[in-house]
Order: C-alpha cells, then structure tokens, then sequence
C-alpha cells in the first residue's frame, strides 16, 4: 500500500498513476531473468484520508478513509497486469493522453457505495494490450468460476461421504 | 643696565643674543621693547612711580616674568633687579636668565607622567597626595582636585585602607618597610567602591629636603581575569588534566583528575606524577623525562596513545592520553597530560550508535514528522492521527505467487520477492510517495487488513492462505 498527497503535493495523482506503470516495467525487467514469471494487479483511488499511529506499542503506521476501502477494492478485482482505478483518477489519466490510455471496464459492486464504474488505466501506447488483458481475465475467471463450483461439488460430496460413514456407524 | 628714564645703557652679548637683538639696538632703546605687553605699555609709568615713591616691587627681589624677543616670541626668564646711585646719576642692572630650557624640560616629564597608561601617584610623608596623573584620574574615576591634598589610603581596598597610615609613619619612623622597593600585588578601590587588583611598586625621593613616594600601579584586572578564564575552562573540562614539571613533579590537576583517579588534589599536587603509572611505567617515568630533556625525542609528546593509569586504589583506568609541552616564563619546560577516560568514551559512542541505529529504524517504519511527534508525545497519549483532504492510494497485489512458492525454497522466495520489493521501493523514493505496508507476504499482514479494509477482499486473501497451506 502507497499513498501520496501527505505533503499535499498538487501533482500526487498523477505521480501514483506514473508509479504504478513503473511498477510493470520493474516487474517485467525481472520476469526476463525468472523462471517463473510473477504477475501484478494494481488498484489505484484518491479521496480524504486519515493517516496515523494507534496504540503505544508496535507502531504501525496506517491510513483509514473510505478512499482507501475503495483503493483497496479497485485492486482485488482488477486485472492482473493492470492499473484499475476509479472515475476521478480516469479522469486525470485523460489530461495526460501523451502518457496514459484509459479503458473503460464497466462497473463492479463496492460494499457501502453500491456500483461504480472502473476504468484500467497503461502507457498512452497500450490500448491494445489492455483490451488483450479483460479478455484473457475473463477467461480465467470463468475457469475460476467453474473451479469454484467443484470446490463446491466436492465439499457435497465429502459431507455426503462422511454422513454416509457417521449413518453407517450409527446403523451399525 | 638702564637709566632713570629706561633707556638701556649696556647689554653684554648675552643679553643681546638672548633677546635676538645686537648690541647697537639694544643700547639707547627703551627697556620696555624686552616685556611682553601687558608690562611693555606699563614699564615707564613702574619707574615713575618707583622714582617718585621708593617702594620696590622687583628691586632686590627677584622674579619669574617673561621676555619678548625681537622676532615677537615670549620666553620664561627670572629677573634680578639692582640699582646704583653714582653722584646724581641712577642706574638699575638688570640680569636675566633664560628659562626656557627648564621649562621644556618640566613639560616633558609632565607629558611623561601623565602620558604613562600607569597610575602614578605622589605622596608626602603623612600620605597626601601631592600629584597625580592622567591614567591614575581615569582608572579610579576622580579629578585631579578630587585627590590632590586628600589621603592616598583613599584609593586602597581593606586591609590598607586602614593601616596604610601606621605603615608610613613606621616607615618613617624606622626606615623598614615592606613594599619599598619590591612592589606587591593588593587591591585598589575606585570612586564606586568596586575594587580591583594592581601590582604597586614604590620608590623614595627627597624633593627639597621633604621625602616624596611615588606609587606606580599597574592593573592586574585582566591579567588576573585572563587567569580566572583558563582556571575555568581546566576546572570545567570532563577530561583529567594534570600538569607537571621537568622532574616529573605535577604542578596542578583539575577536578575531573581527582575524581578519575580517587585522589584528592592535595594527594597530587607536588607529588612525582609515576604515582599514577602502573609498573613498569612507574620506575621509568623519571628516565623517560630525563631522555626527553637531554634528546628532545619522545614518544608520547605531541601525539595521542591509549594507555593504563593507575586509580589510588590500584585499580587500572584506561585512557587515552595526549602530551603536550610548553615554557614557563623562567624558560623551564611543562608538561601538560589530558587523559580521557577510555571506558567513558566508548559506551559514549556505543550508546551514541545504538541511538541513531533506533532513530533510523524508527524513520524506516514511520515517516518523519510522525516519528518526531512519537517521540515528543508524552506515554500514554492518545492516538496519533492526521486528517488529509486528498491523497491518492495504491494497492498492488503480485499474481502468481502461490506457483512461484511451491517451486521455490522458503529462503530462495524471499530473497526474490526482496528483489523485487526493493525495485518498487527505489521507485517510491523517486516519485517521493510514502509507503505504507507491504500486504500479502505475511500471514500477520493479511489479518492487518482484515482490520482495516473491507472483508470480502479479505476473505478472499485468506482462503488464498489456506490453499497456500493446504
């Protein structure tokens, strides 16, 4: 988790958008020496944050806010190998077309705000790319999907099995 | 010489060159041409009236006046006038001495006393002051008037205000004094009563058969100052200082001396400086000071050295010593030694460390201005928090982990994804952004959240757990 703004910096929207992109570009440049390549999925919301330390022991410093449930949210169901963020920070890549494309996703449901929209923001080059990213997501999670539903059939199927053993116990 | 009627009659050469005239002028003119006025317009009604009265004023006395030159410069002179009666015929013989060499050289010695940046002051027998000059009036804030006439014990601080009287007519009475002739520091007092130190020397004269002392005092104050300052700053120093002589004799030590070493000063002081080395130091110190003085090589001197003294209760007292020499003023060389307790300075630098070390900890897991008001907040204090208008938050989340952690030896994983973290946090300290967490690593981290961010992310991270571990 990152934040910038804390020094009330004008620019910290676009600086995060900017970060985050680096973050691709440092992940690729190590998947060219990895066996295994590693994936990141990047979530991305400016608000009114409260930023601070709690108790007397084991600092930590942390921010609460709504725009940080929020960010937080803009990551888990983004894309991996994707910035999601929401309108506003869309609305800042948009002033920078020289830098940023953005792709309109559609919208998801956030607890406490109800639906918004999302946005997936890449290098004003790669508009392509995030288009070829949605598609393969949604590949996967429809796979996911299914995944999902045999966990359920198995759960079924142990509880029967059990039951059947515990029933047949009983009935012994 | 000159007639009734004040024409002179004879001049010898002298009197001529005197005055600047030749013979020829001087004879046949009026007397009066030699006096300055007012006495140039006066002289003849003088005669006149002297002739007509007989009541002498000059005649057969003698006295100061002053002469005119014929170029119009007055000169002091003495005149002694005498008068001749030959038959009807009255001359008066005037003889005249120039005094103007006396008078240039009183000048001077006045310039003399009174230029000196000394106090001097002149009394008489029974202690009046009979003169005193400029440097004396500043330093002691009086008039001339003020001093002159009045006692000289005016001046001097307690004891010798009061007994300077029975010191002089002893030493009147007896000859035997104890300044005269030596000179002694004590303290003087000035017109607002604050005193200070000066060193008086006194001497003797007889000026017309009346004995005169003249006291020069010199002010001591910022010598004595200077001293205090120096005094000071030894006292004052955390590290031992001890000096000693050529023999090996110390000569003074400061507190911190004593107290490194559990002696009392007295213990030191005047006492050979091995009582501090340990052997075999302590049997060769006075060779090693006796190969310095004939060889001038010296291993100690001029540089810095750890070495081991010796505490009066034989315990053994790292320090660092430096040597350093100097000359006394009768050419004698010193030897001044600052030991700095070894032991003190490395927890000094130990604890100095392990301060900066926490400090740097602290910043590394909070930002700045938070770690300052941790810091100056009392314990027990509330929370510590700052609202913000506007800030921008990121979440990133590495995918693919969980292959990447079953292929991987637990070590090997972290040293990647240390690799990897590391690159994002160059990347932070370019775009100047504040790193809050790094989510997803640990198992704590993940309950953090659970805390903090909504759930469903949450449950989500933790039934990745679970797969991790099953």
């Amino acid at each position: 988790m990152v934040v910038s703004g804390l020094s009330h910096e004008p620019d910290h929207q676009v600086r995060m958008l900017r970060f985050a992109l680096d973050m691709f570009d440092a992940l690729a440049a190590y998947n060219s020496t990895a066996a295994i390549p590693l994936g990141l999925r990047c979530g991305v919301n400016s608000g009114p944050v409260v930023a601070g330390v709690l108790g007397t022991k084991k600092f930590l410093y942390d921010l609460w806010g709504d725009a940080v449930n929020v960010a937080s949210r803009m990551e888990s169901t983004g894309v991996a190998g994707c910035v999601q963020v929401t309108s506003t920070l869309a609305e800042v890549a948009r002033s920078f077309p020289s830098e940023f494309c953005v792709l309109e996703r559609g919208s998801i449901k956030v607890k406490g705000k109800g639906d918004m929209s999302v946005f997936l923001i890449g290098r004003a080059s790669g508009m392509e790319a995030l288009r070829h990213r949605v598609r393969q997501e949604a590949a996967a999670s429809v796979g996911a999907a299914g995944a999902g539903a045999w966990d359920w059939a198995s759960f079924f199927a142990a509880g029967v099995l059990v039951g059947a053993i515990v029933m047949g116990r009983l009935t012994k | 010489m000159k007639d009734e009627s004040g024409r002179i009659v004879y001049a010898n050469s002298a009197c001529s060159r005197t005055f600047g005239y030749t013979n020829d002028e001087l004879v046949g003119r009026n007397v009066s041409t030699l006096c300055p006025e007012p006495h140039r317009s006066a002289h003849d009604s003088y005669l006149e009236r002297y002739l007509r009265t007989r009541e002498a004023r000059v005649l057969g006395v003698g006295r100061k006046l002053r002469g005119c030159r014929k170029d119009g410069v007055e000169f002091p002179m003495y005149l002694s006038l005498s008068e001749s009666v030959e038959g009807t015929t009255r001359r008066f013989h005037g003889i005249i001495r120039d005094l103007s060499a006396e008078e240039e050289q009183r000048a001077l010695t006045e310039a003399i006393v009174d230029s000196c940046l000394e106090s001097i002051v002149a009394i008489d027998a029974q202690g009046t002051m009979l003169r005193v000059n400029r440097a004396c009036c500043v330093k002691f804030g009086y008039e001339a008037h003020e001093l002159v006439g009045r006692n000289v014990n005016m001046l001097m601080g307690e004891p010798h205000h009061s007994a300077h009287d029975s010191y002089l007519s002893r030493y009147v009475a007896t000859g035997r004094g104890n300044i005269m002739g030596r000179g002694r520091e004590l303290a003087a007092r000035r017109r607002d009563g604050r005193e200070f130190p000066i060193h008086l020397s006194l001497s003797e004269a007889r000026v017309g058969g009346k004995v005169v002392f003249t006291g020069i005092m010199a002010d001591l104050s910022a010598e004595k100052n200077a001293l205090a300052q120096t005094r000071a700053m030894v006292e004052s120093a955390l590290d031992p200082i001890v000096s000693i002589n050529e023999q090996g004799v110390i000569l003074g030590v400061n507190n911190a001396c004593a107290e490194l070493f559990l002696y009392s000063r007295d213990e030191l002081v005047g006492h050979n400086v091995s009582m501090l080395c340990p052997e075999p130091h302590r049997s060769a110190h006075n060779t090693y000071l006796a190969r310095y003085a004939a060889t001038g090589l010296s291993s100690v001197i001029g540089s810095r050295r750890a070495i081991t003294a010796l505490a009066k209760d034989g315990t053994p007292r790292q320090v660092f010593l430096a040597v350093s020499e100097a000359r006394a003023r009768d050419g004698s060389r010193i030897f001044t030694a600052i030991a700095r307790d070894a032991q003190a300075e490395v927890s000094l630098i130990r604890s100095q460390l392990e301060l900066e070390q926490s400090e740097q900890l602290l910043l590394n897991i909070l930002p700045e201005p938070i770690s300052r008001q941790l810091k100056a907040r009392e314990a027990g204090a509330g929370h510590l928090a700052s609202a913000f208008d506007h800030c921008t938050i990121l979440f990133a989340d590495v995918v693919g982990f969980t292959a990447l952690s079953a292929s991987m030896a637990p070590l090997e994983l972290v040293r990647t994804l240390n690799t990897i973290f590391s690159s994002f946090d160059a990347l932070v300290d370019r775009y100047k952004l504040e790193k809050i967490k790094t989510i997803g690593l640990s198992w704590a981290e993940v309950v953090v959240v659970v805390g903090v961010c909504d759930l469903s992310f949450c449950r989500r991270r933790l039934y990745g757990c679970l797969w991790a571990l099953a």
